[in-house]
């Protein structure tokens, strides 16, 4: 990577990239920018509902084909980390689903805190675990706001422009979302 | 005091990222997801105009016109071929022997005079692919 690339990656202006990728000549080192700034963030936001990294690394790579296949679709009226962290949510969600139904069907060990903490790539202790387990557990809607909320530390604002869902319902679902982890406690103590 | 409290204060150093990764896995993934994305179309597509439109213009014309007189030519050596074969039978046949001809009679008569037309023009279907597409 030469000097000028390495300044382009540093530098990122969110106007500038968005009429890149409307143009099909610059759309590809535009796209490579968006996969550098934002990479990292969305990974921790499916690593946190797939909890394994082998499973986040194929979700985190759909997404960006993903959102590469509907660049077009892609308009301004929201930020471009919103745009890619709708899809990545819902690939996320997608991908567990599958998985569970899989799993459901070979009968496997559903205790996904034991798992875990066998994962050469966890290193929390048995609380975490178990707090992954009971997220694992909420319905696809309140884990994907808890995990916006209490792990990525997203304002509601920002939340209810992934989803397309008013302050107020976000609010109700997170407030449900950390009842239901409370109680898995309560009942695991 | 927030609705988490419960939580936060079960894992006693509240939000800590418990997860790992390889090592480089952040450093290595732009450019290994670069390498897995497909050619963009329109990306192709535009690039090609954009850098050959008046070429692909110019043999669009030129392939175009070639293309309709080649047709006009065959159909006007078939019109003829029809017609001569036409004097040339009723000349034979006289004027009290001209049967009403039958669909199945035009049809089979249709198709060997363009056998026949193909033939002494020494063309085949093969030639007039390569015509339709271009080359």
């Amino acid at each position: 990577m030469d000097d000028e690339q390495r300044h382009d990656m540093g530098t990122f202006n969110e106007d500038i990239i968005i009429s890149q990728l409307r143009d099909p000549k610059t759309r590809r080192k535009a796209f490579e920018s968006v996969v550098n700034q934002y990479s990292e963030k969305l990974y921790w936001q499916i690593r946190r509902i797939v909890n394994f990294h082998d499973d986040a690394d194929d979700v985190l790579q759909n997404t960006f084909l993903k959102a590469w296949t509907n660049i077009d679709s892609f308009r301004n009226d929201s930020k471009l980390y919103t745009w890619l962290s709708r899809i990545a949510i819902n690939e996320s969600l997608s991908y567990v689903s599958k998985q569970k139904a899989t799993i459901s069907m070979d009968n496997e060990d559903l205790n996904l805190a034991e798992r875990l903490e066998s994962d050469n790539y966890f290193d929390g202790d048995e609380t975490q675990a178990m707090l992954q387990e009971a997220v694992d557990q909420l319905p696809d809607k309140q884990k994907a706001v808890f995990n916006l909320k209490y792990f990525q530390e997203m304002k509601y604002e920002d939340i209810s422009q992934v989803f397309g869902t008013s302050v107020g319902a976000l609010k109700a679902s997170y407030h449900l979302a950390v009842k239901k982890i409370e109680e898995y406690f309560n009942n695991h103590d | 005091m927030n609705e988490e409290y419960e939580i936060k204060k079960r894992l006693g150093n509240g939000v800590n990222n418990p997860f790992r990764v390889p090592e480089n896995y952040f450093e290595d993934f732009t450019a290994r997801m670069m390498s897995r994305l497909p050619a963009d179309e329109s990306e192709t597509s535009t690039d090609d105009s954009s850098t050959s439109t008046p070429v692909i213009e110019m043999n669009n014309q030129k392939r175009h016109s070639k293309w309709l007189s080649w047709i006009t030519a065959v159909a006007a050596v078939m019109v003829g071929v029809v017609i001569g074969l036409h004097i040339v039978d009723n000349n034979q046949q006289g004027p009290t022997a001209t049967p009403t001809p039958t669909y199945a009679s035009v049809q089979s008569s249709s198709e060997d005079d363009y056998e026949d037309i193909a033939e002494y023009a020494m063309i085949d279907a093969g030639d007039v692919y390569a015509y339709l597409s271009g080359f």
